[in-house]
């Protein structure tokens, strides 16, 4: 057997063929606990029907790994956490989705970690470290605005999230605020993007923009300067 | 009399993105002179698109990968408001949630009959054994003792008798209308006492004469886990514990067999 175990399994593998996913992850979970070679058995079964999704998903991706972390080893994470998972699965939804919910939530990971490790620079000169010379991080400019400037940013950023929190009620119109409305997406790009129709861009964007200038009005934010300048009555 | 011409909501966002060919550019901007309301309207939208920088930059910390899923998949209940406002600035979020709606599209039309079998790599094998191995795979004692909180929590939800429950007694008799078995119903919960399912047993008795719940479609999934009868009779609670073996739970305690009780299984 490919598990490394070598243990005959009880359970007839063709049977297993037969089986639905509900069935045969019952089967896994129940064996489990008392007979592992038959619960890797019914396991190899599901992946046998949930490799190429798995494959698919992490591969199509939009994100690209780096060479240290290649998609073969996205899929095997994936795989282990599927296993790991599957009493988790709640029957409600499709195996396929649980699954693919596992595959997106791995790559995710994986990308932040990518993304965590980005200020390493490999290619960097080696500095003698008893030089006087002032350092590249000594010399760099604070990214830091004035005070002056932060204090304005930090009032527009608590009337925006507040607005964006009253005004976004779920997923949807939280990606049309971010690339229709605020963003230069076309309605054509967002549809694609997020699997959703061009009449649903539309039509959520309509709302959007409703529910955001009435939500400015009754707090006294009727102009640009007002916004930009926090010049409403923030305490409505 | 001349009607006033719809507001071009659809124009006025390809407008302020620059998305407009330079004739529908001069029509929408001789609306905007004409109309208060939208010259306004495209005024705020304006400011907002440039009040983006300031929360984009503000960004330290993204929201966990488990909100972001929940927010996608529909838990708004879970998913906090605060997720929706983050996702609607930070475009690395909103990459993500494009990641759940692309993986969903495959998996609601994904048959696997179409596709070619694949196997567990040899690499989600090691991973497999190692875990196994360590004590995170094994039961653990302590989580199979019901909690005098949790307990707490168990008998105020019977206390309170929500709908739920009632109507899962009333399924379980209606499905056992005729048959020779009682239906049962058996509430899963997690461990903060907040419901999961609600899985149908049936009431028969064993060739020795013993009481026995059997799961209704002779599922095996809870083989080994502990379920709780939860008795409550003149004022007074009592819980006796059992464990299901395969799809059945064996009723041994006779007294409390044959009293009315709420069975619990606690899902970790």
């Amino acid at each position: 057997m490919p598990n490394g175990y070598g243990a005959e399994a009880e359970l007839d593998a063709g049977g297993l063929d037969n089986l639905s996913d509900e069935e045969l992850v019952d089967l896994f979970l129940a064996r489990s606990r008392s007979d592992r070679p038959s619960a890797h058995l019914c396991f190899e079964k599901i992946i046998a029907r949930y490799h190429w999704l798995i494959a698919h998903v992490v591969r199509s991706s939009r994100f690209r790994y780096p060479a240290w972390d290649s998609a073969d080893d996205v899929i095997s994470r994936v795989v282990f956490k599927v296993y790991r998972g599957l009493a988790q699965w709640r029957r409600q939804g499709k195996l396929s989705s649980f699954i693919a919910r596992i595959a997106s939530s791995e790559m995710i990971d994986t990308i932040r970690r990518v993304g965590r490790d980005k200020s390493w620079d490999q290619y960097a000169a080696a500095v003698d470290p008893d030089s006087d010379a002032p350092t590249a991080v000594d010399l760099a400019p604070s990214r830091e605005p004035s005070p002056e400037a932060q204090l304005v940013s930090n009032e527009q950023r608590e009337i925006v999230d507040r607005l964006l929190t009253d005004v976004c009620k779920d997923w949807k119109d939280s990606v049309i605020v971010n690339e229709y409305i605020i963003g230069n997406q076309n309605a054509k790009e967002i549809c694609a993007k997020y699997e959703m129709s061009e009449d649903l861009v539309y039509q959520r964007a309509r709302r959007l923009k409703v529910r955001l200038l009435k939500w400015l009005e009754e707090r006294g934010i009727t102009s640009a300067d007002s916004l930009l300048g926090s010049g409403g009555s923030k305490g409505a | 009399m001349a009607r006033k011409p719809a507001h071009p909501d659809t124009q006025l966002f390809d407008y302020l993105s620059g998305a407009l060919d330079a004739s529908a550019v001069r029509e929408l901007e001789a609306h905007l002179d004409a109309c208060p309301d939208c010259a306004r309207a495209a005024q705020l939208l304006r400011a907002l698109k440039s009040a983006r920088h300031v929360t984009v930059s503000a960004v330290s910390e993204h929201p966990d990968t488990s909100e972001i899923a929940a927010l996608f998949y529909g838990k708004s209940s879970r998913a906090r408001a605060q997720t929706r406002a983050h996702v609607a600035t930070c475009q690395s979020c909103a990459e993500e949630i494009a990641e759940y709606a692309r993986a969903e599209a495959y998996a609601s039309e994904y048959n696997p009959a179409d596709h070619a079998s694949g196997e567990v790599p040899s690499a989600s094998w090691e991973m497999i054994r190692e875990w196994e191995e360590s004590s995170f795979a094994k039961p653990r004692a302590s989580s199979e003792a019901i909690s005098q909180d949790l307990l707490a929590k168990l008998f105020k939800l019977i206390g309170e008798r929500p709908d739920w429950l009632r109507e899962a007694r009333r399924t379980a008799t209606e499905a056992a209308a005729g048959a020779a078995s009682r239906g049962v119903p058996v509430i899963v919960v997690d461990r903060s006492g907040a419901l999961r399912s609600v899985e149908m047993f049936e009431r028969m008795t064993d060739a020795s004469g013993a009481g026995v719940l059997r799961h209704a479609t002779k599922s095996e999934r809870f083989d080994a886990r502990p379920v709780h009868a939860l008795h409550e009779a003149d004022g007074r609670q009592r819980v006796v514990s059992y464990r299901i073996r395969l799809d059945t739970i064996r009723l041994e305690d006779a007294r409390a067999a044959s009293e009315m009780a709420d069975y619990f299984i606690i899902e970790e």
